[in-house]
């Protein structure tokens, strides 16, 4: 999928585990990993806000897009 | 979804009772019709031969009583065509309890069910013209109007059930992106 989901980047800047992440934002481990490892179809714009208000940056900062 | 589940419990459970009942008349009474003719003429098997001047015909008894509970042509295709009927009726209602099972689950939209409803459909198509057939070819008496009108409706429930089934890809579809939608 060309858009790729950097989550593993921020989450290793601001010294966060994954379980911690997924429990703050309110979504389950699994939805967590579903989207690290670009499996997700979507994302929802509340997923989005809350990632970002956790881990203090950007939408771009996580989305990236990479050509096929 | 909560007035559908309790509904598709109880037509569940009555398809399935149905079956049951289909599946074990036809058992019983293809064991008593062999019964019949392989023991002695004197044995107490729960089956009448009534024979008449135009033709001979057989009365399946209910168990222990004098009472007839199926009847049919004294012919071997006779005998056979009445077991044979019960069983794919047997199976009708057994593939109709699994639809109505689908309707019971948490999520509606799998690939069991989806299977359960194409089945179902394949064999609404296929089994009712092949006994009609059977019957054309292997009876003596004239395949009626009765019969062709039950096949149609069998053709019909297929066709139903076959367009159900492309809903339900649809939306099996619609239901995996949504849970891929984080």
């Amino acid at each position: 999928m060309p858009i790729i989901i950097n989550l593993d980047v921020m989450l290793a800047k601001r010294k966060m585990k994954s379980n911690d992440l997924a429990k703050r934002i309110g979504i389950t481990t699994a939805n967590l990993s579903i989207l690290k490892t670009g499996k997700a179809k979507a994302i929802r714009f509340s997923t989005l806000e809350a990632i970002c208000q956790e881990l203090d940056c950007q939408p771009g900062d996580i989305l990236e897009f990479v050509e096929e | 979804m909560r007035i559908i589940r309790p509904i598709a419990l109880v037509f569940y459970y009555c398809s399935t009772l149905f079956s049951w009942f289909y599946l074990l008349s036809a058992g019983y009474t293809a064991l008593v019709i062999l019964l019949k003719h392989g023991l002695a003429e004197t044995a107490a098997v729960p089956m009448r031969i009534i024979a008449t001047a135009a033709k001979s015909r057989f009365e399946i008894l209910i168990p222990f009583t004098d009472h007839p509970i199926f009847l049919g042509h004294y012919t071997i295709w006779g005998m056979i065509e009445i077991p044979l009927a019960m069983s794919l009726y047997g199976i009708f209602f057994y593939l109709l309890g699994q639809i109505f099972n689908a309707f019971r689950q948490e999520k509606l939209f799998t690939p069991q069910a989806i299977k359960a409803l194409m089945r179902f459909a394949r064999a609404n198509v296929l089994l009712p013209p092949a006994f009609l057939f059977f019957l054309y070819l292997h009876t003596d008496y004239l395949v009626e109007g009765g019969e062709i009108l039950v096949t149609g409706l069998h053709f019909l429930l297929a066709v139903f059930a076959f367009f159900q089934a492309a809903i339900f890809k649809e939306g099996f579809s619609l239901q995996q992106e949504q849970d891929l939608t984080i």
